[in-house]
């Protein structure tokens, strides 16, 4: 076991690794806060669809050859995330029909795009490497740690913040409408804050995966707990801890980041699933 | 309260098996590079995959804070040919082998000639020397000098 | 002045009419009945109510102390609430939201005044309790404990009864009419319930080619009376 911890102090020696290891925990928090909200609205696909969004945004970014493609993907990620889930359980096309026209339609023009104009030699790199996020995660600047770490606070502190309106509006929305809170003006937050995640998070398992951070921390909570509040908290408690063991376990191993970090969250909802057989059945 | 400390524990017990793979890897890993070790600044040969992508990255990044130093890495030899002069590589795939990293070297043994004194293409190779960066018109590139192959 | 009052009323929506010309009034205390076939409206004219649908021409007034959101709201249930992952207190508390303003999280009187409607309507044996284990009429009775944290005034019911067993369904009215004989609360419900209507309403509005509005005793003497209450046999 000492050995373990003398292997993992060299690698915290390098930079990079420590860069990862705080942005994974802060992006990890940050989805798996909002991923019960998504869950429960029956939005889980929309991390997947948002990031092949991204994707497009990265793209057209790409082609126009902006140095720093962070902005504009923002932006587009978000306006989708807005027509997605403004109209709440009222829009027009509902949600999983809407998430895929969008989601696959971006994926395929966004590649389109970067294969008539390819801007940079080694193409499916690109296109793989924002896909799965190869190492992404373990390539940041110190800035865009910065950026990651401001991001994340004012999504953390917003969350907490407005905790009490988001539950409100997911468990019933007519009901808050009825008793005067907006409830659009809160589903319009919601979808801003899942954007900015979303492009953040693609950092850390790529476009492919993003669906398993929001997804599996939420679900396997949801087999434990049954208050909303200690479902949030468990939520966020168990998708820190797998990100970061499938950082640690990915760079022992040589493993890819992304997928190992999916890998460690399916165990621990295999866990869950198992203790809340064994629990439920004794503790009401 | 009692099932979140049974939560904890059970995931906790994942660290464990995961970690004792890792520790294995280490053992024989050791056991092969001993050698040379003493005076190489940046080992990266020692390192998993994942690791030496991204340091090889990070060297590409922030060269300035590496120049000079000795480094040793393993990778993929590639080799190109032009007129002008041949380039020889050493490369890094990361996990989706999807891309590649990695850095040019040039021997200090200068009597040795491709393909006879060179390694097989596409095959796994060792490299040491020191690092450096040089312009070929716009682009910067980055290479080991008076390089070694183990 | 009535507490809600509808002149001209038409209801619709994307430019369809569903119903026009409704005209009725609620004052402090009253028990409405709303009634009418599936189809007919009630459901629109219930959120339209609430604030939630736009009338396509008419005026609502609210007067009496009520104010437009100051209305309790028991909705029918969704299949992602029967399912949802929350204690009963968190529900009924979050009934409070409307009062707290700006503030991000609840004040103690908040608080104090969910566990109040919890006590009061029983269920404080099932506070920490997960919604999604109750049964249907412990599910209402937590959704009307919420309405009640909204306000005390109206309560807005719809279809509160459906799905639910015989004697739970008693339960229910008796609950309700407790709350708007002893405590004043006018109470407005959409029901397919005829007799059960009959029983407990003071008013009935009847919605369908023909409009009604008027108390039970008029409703009784009306044409309308024939055909519907006849249907279930005796009154």
């Amino acid at each position: 076991m000492a050995s373990i911890f003398s292997t993992l102090s060299t690698y915290f020696a390098y930079p990079f690794v420590r860069y990862a290891l705080i942005v994974g925990v802060l992006i990890s928090l940050c989805s798996s806060l909002l991923g019960v909200t998504l869950v429960l609205k029956r939005f889980s696909f929309i991390g997947d669809g948002l990031s092949h969004v991204a994707f497009g945004g990265m793209a057209i970014a790409s082609v126009f050859k902006l140095t720093n493609d962070m902005p504009l993907t923002l932006i587009v990620t978000v306006i989708c995330a807005v027509l997605l889930l403004k109209g709440g359980q009222n829009a027009k096309i509902k949600g999983d029909a809407a998430i895929a026209m969008i989601s696959v339609g971006a994926l395929a023009i966004g590649y389109l795009l970067l294969n008539i104009f390819s801007p940079s030699g080694n193409l499916s790199g690109d296109v793989c490497s924002t896909l799965f996020g190869s190492t992404s995660i373990l390539t940041l600047t110190r800035a865009e740690v910065y950026l990651c770490a401001i991001l994340s606070v004012i999504v953390v502190a917003v969350f907490i913040l407005l905790y009490n309106r988001i539950f409100a509006v997911t468990f019933d929305e007519d009901f808050a409408s009825a008793t005067g809170t907006n409830a659009n003006l809160y589903n319009l937050i919601i979808a801003i804050i899942i954007a900015v995640i979303i492009v953040l998070a693609m950092n850390l398992v790529g476009s492919l995966l993003i669906s398993a951070l929001v997804i599996f921390p939420a679900l396997s909570a949801m087999r434990l707990f049954k208050s909303f509040k200690s479902v949030t908290v468990c939520s966020a408690i168990l998708s820190v801890i797998c990100s970061l063991i499938g950082i640690i376990a990915a760079i022992i191993l040589g493993t890819p980041v992304g997928s190992t970090i999916v890998a460690a969250d399916i165990i621990a909802f295999a866990l869950c699933y198992v203790l809340g057989v064994f629990l439920g059945g004794s503790g009401k | 309260m009692k099932k979140f400390i049974a939560i904890i524990l059970a995931v906790f017990f994942i660290i464990p098996l995961v970690a004792c793979n890792g520790k294995d890897e280490e053992k024989t890993e050791d056991n092969n590079s001993s050698s040379v070790s003493d005076s190489i600044d940046y080992d990266l040969s020692k390192l998993s995959t994942t690791m030496a992508y991204s340091q090889v990255v990070e060297m590409t990044n922030n060269s300035s804070k590496y120049l000079g130093k000795r480094v040793k890495i393993t990778g993929t030899f590639i080799v190109e040919e032009t007129p002008q002069r041949n380039y020889y590589s050493c490369l890094i795939n990361d996990q989706t082998a999807c891309c590649g990293v990695g850095f040019e070297f040039v021997l200090k043994d200068t009597s040795k000639s491709y393909p006879d004194d060179y390694p097989q293409s596409n095959g796994e190779i060792t490299v040491e020397g020191i690092f450096n960066r040089y312009s070929e018109g716009e682009n910067t590139y980055y290479e080991l000098i008076d390089a070694v192959l183990l | 002045m009535a507490q809600l009052t509808c002149r001209n009323l038409t209801l619709g929506y994307d430019g369809k009419i569903v119903r026009e010309n409704l005209n009725f009034e609620v004052n402090e205390g009253d028990y409405l009945c709303i009634i009418g076939e599936n189809g007919s409206g009630k459901s629109t004219l219930m959120k339209t109510i609430l604030g939630l649908k736009s009338p396509m021409s008419g005026t609502i007034t609210y007067g009496d102390g009520l104010k437009e959101k100051e209305i309790g709201y028991l909705p029918q249930q969704t299949t992602i609430q029967k399912d949802f992952p929350a204690s009963v207190y968190e529900i009924v508390l979050s009934g409070c939201l409307s009062k707290i303003g700006t503030k991000p999280f609840y004040s103690k009187k908040d608080k104090d005044m969910a566990d109040y409607q919890i006590n009061r309507l029983g269920l404080s044996a099932l506070k920490k309790r997960c919604y999604r284990e109750l049964s249907g009429g412990q599910q209402q009775r937590v959704l009307l404990a919420r309405a009640l944290c909204a306000t005390e005034k109206m309560i807005l019911l719809d279809e509160p009864v459906s799905g639910l067993d015989p004697k739970v369904a008693d339960d229910m009215y008796n609950l309700i009419e407790t709350l708007n004989k002893e405590n004043g609360t006018t109470v407005i419900m959409i029901s397919h319930d005829i007799k059960s209507a009959l029983n407990y309403a003071t008013h009935i509005l009847h919605i369908g080619d023909d409009i009604f509005f008027g108390t039970k005793e008029e409703y009784l003497e009306s044409k309308f009376a024939n055909v519907f209450a006849g249907k279930d046999g005796e009154e």
